[in-house]
């Protein structure tokens, strides 16, 4: 009941004009990114921040949240209309999203994807609304050491379920590890790795690797090869028969659930759960011979799962101040950059901050609803931009939005540097989320341990008399021993843009 | 295939320098304090982790990659390009400012990915440059460099 009153009243405050504005912005620049394909959602976040630094800090989070969710939304439409995914998520529903297209049913299948997505969507933020309190409560009674434990969790599950190996996540985690060390050392101040570069002295920022890892990395492996584009022919009516709403009932359902179970846990990345909902439902159809060829249950099942996904994510970042994807991680850097930290904190701090943005969250997938349809036409009409014009743009942009954020040289030459680096590492098959991911873990699993050892005098038997953090140090180890067990995968999880 | 084991090889031996050469700047950090780890402590661990995984992923049984890692020509040169325009924006827009350097960096890119309608190419990096440049100021408040010419 308590969450219900303080959900009334973050829609008191995500009603006001103004943050309604900002929101419905936010949508429609998610859908817009979603749709061009070029600048995943992290990139696209991270870009973005600079744009929200005349806002207050809860307008600049609804409206960088609703870019986040919005995009999930729009790379539907391109994988539908032209085969060609707007953003990796969005993969699987190329299989029968476009074939449904060719029959003249892209209507339909645009139409599932929107109402399923807003049905996962809903739910996740319905179960954010009823464990928001009680974790958040729970983990203000835990200590740095089990913050410390459960962080080293988080950077097992990073590095065991991203990417094609164990071994491949392991070196792009402790990559980001690293590059988190650097600057001044939290608790005796001395500098570490700045190289004597004041630009230094803070570390890297989030948008500059971001962006550059994920915008231009991206951009300069999409170079190498010829880009050429497809356009269906007619999208025809946005209305399913009773036949397709009926068949997409369950579909819909186990989506939902798919894509909010995995959502919780870190590392595992968007593609997976649309991958998992459509082989689900492959496998339970009494007519699997159909999927590939048109099966509305292809478009339905991973849309689904995968708003449910991206919703459902935000709940360790509210709770327990964990980053579970990518571009959470970003949103997280963000919260930072505006003095927010999120965690169990922020419900007891800023109560406007998190149950505004969680009664938006509610918003926006109304707005994406209402939004999303009748605009397939002008996001059609912006698929026809000539790839040259939409790179020199995004190229441009990132220039800009990278510079804005401290006024500094050194950033955009960071983000190009990341950018090689971003390329490099595709070009090896290098997941990319962990890297990502343990620029956030790394400083909070470094402050838990530093707090941990302080309380304990230097005593690191310490932890011997936590059961809570052995009994996780335990999973972190099983977590590590069964990534390592089962080899590389043909399939990577977890290594995809969100 | 090829291509792809020499780059491999090299990204191994890149990783390992990279290792070393910081678990050894980490080691002139203090590793341990009274009260628990020092400023060199993570970064000591980490720097070994990866050193370990980096040596573990020489012997990885290869999987086979999604794309042809061996570039064609003409992808390699446009890439070279492009990273080329974005390292002189980073020299000039200082002395240069914003607009015009952002309007050299458009229209380099989009000739060379193959756009060849110059009125087009004007006009996308026009407003692409100057365009972004009001929005930023007038609209975002955001000071972009106005070069020596003050343009």
């Amino acid at each position: 009941m308590e969450a219900l009153q303080l959900l009334l009243y973050g829609f008191t405050v995500a009603l006001q004009p103004d943050n309604l504005l900002i929101a419905f912005i936010g949508c429609l620049a998610g859908t817009l990114v979603g749709v061009l394909p070029g600048v995943g959602p992290v990139a696209a976040v991270a870009l973005l921040i600079p744009f929200t630094a005349a806002l207050t800090p809860l307008q600049g989070i609804v409206m960088l949240a609703a870019i986040y969710y919005g995009t999930q939304y729009g790379g539907t439409i391109t994988s539908v209309l032209i085969n060609v995914p707007g953003e990796s998520a969005s993969a699987v529903t190329c299989l029968d999203g476009y074939p449904m297209a060719r029959k003249g049913r892209a209507g339909a299948a645009l139409a599932i994807a929107a109402i399923g997505s807003f049905i996962g969507g809903t739910v996740a933020t319905m179960a954010l609304v009823l464990v928001a309190l009680p974790v958040s409560a729970l983990a203000l009674k835990i200590g740095p050491a089990e913050f410390f434990a459960l962080t080293v969790v988080g950077l097992s599950l990073v590095a065991g379920l991203a990417g094609k190996s164990l071994v491949r996540g392991l070196i792009t985690a402790s990559l980001g590890l690293l590059v988190a060390m650097i600057g001044l050392d939290p608790a005796q101040g001395v500098p570490r790795f700045s190289f004597g570069r004041p630009e230094l002295l803070d570390g890297f920022g989030v948008v500059p690797i971001a962006v550059g890892l994920f915008g231009l990395g991206e951009i300069f492996a999409n170079l190498e090869k010829k880009v050429t584009t497809a356009y269906a022919s007619r999208i025809g009516p946005l209305m399913m028969s009773r036949e397709e709403a009926r068949a997409s009932v369950g579909p819909v359902a186990r989506g939902t659930a798919i894509g909010f179970s995995l959502g919780l846990i870190p590392g595992i990345g968007s593609v997976a759960p649309t991958f998992i909902s459509y082989a689900i439902e492959r496998r339970l159809s009494k007519t699997p011979h159909r999927f590939g060829q048109g099966a509305i249950e292809g478009v339905a099942a991973p849309e689904t799962a995968n708003n449910a996904f991206a919703n459902a994510a935000l709940i360790p970042m509210f709770t327990l101040g964990i980053p579970s994807s990518p571009t959470v991680a970003v949103l997280m850097g963000a919260f930072l950059m505006n003095g927010l930290t999120p965690g169990p904190f922020l419900f007891k701090e800023h109560p406007d901050v998190a149950w505004g943005l969680i009664a938006s969250l509610y918003i926006g997938n109304v707005i994406l609803l209402i939004l999303n349809l009748p605009l397939i036409p002008i996001w059609v009409r912006l698929l026809r931009t000539p790839y040259p014009i939409m790179v020199s743009t995004i190229l441009v942009l990132s220039v800009v939005g990278t510079y804005a954020i401290s006024g500094s040289v050194f950033d955009v030459a960071a983000m190009i540097g990341w950018g090689v680096v971003g390329y490099t590492l595709k070009k090896l098959e290098f997941p990319l989320a962990p890297l990502m991911l343990t620029l956030i873990l790394g400083p909070l699993m470094e402050r838990n341990l530093r707090s941990t050892m302080q309380l304990a005098g230097g005593d690191w038997a310490f932890f011997l008399e936590r059961p809570a953090a052995l009994v996780l140090f335990a999973l972190a180890a099983v977590i590590l021993f069964v990534s390592a067990r089962r080899g590389p995968k043909t399939v990577p999880l977890g290594d995809s843009g969100a | 295939m090829r291509s792809v084991v020499t780059l491999k090889h090299a990204a191994v031996l890149a990783l390992v320098v990279l290792g070393i050469y910081i678990g050894v700047e980490a080691s002139k950090l203090r590793i341990l304090l009274a009260i628990g780890p020092g400023a060199g402590f993570f970064p000591l661990i980490f720097a070994a982790v990866l050193v370990i995984a980096s040596i573990s992923y020489l012997f990885e049984r290869p999987v086979a990659p999604s794309e042809v890692a061996t570039p064609a020509i003409w992808g390699s040169s446009r890439l070279l390009v492009v990273l080329a325009a974005l390292a002189s924006v980073v020299v000039l827009i200082n002395p240069l400012g914003f607009r015009f350097t952002s309007l050299g960096l458009q229209i380099v890119v989009l000739v060379a990915l193959g756009m060849r309608n110059i009125p087009l190419i004007l006009v996308t990096a026009f407003v692409g440059s100057f365009g972004i440049y009001s929005l930023f100021d007038e609209v975002l408040n955001v000071r972009l460099p106005i070069g020596m010419f003050g343009l």
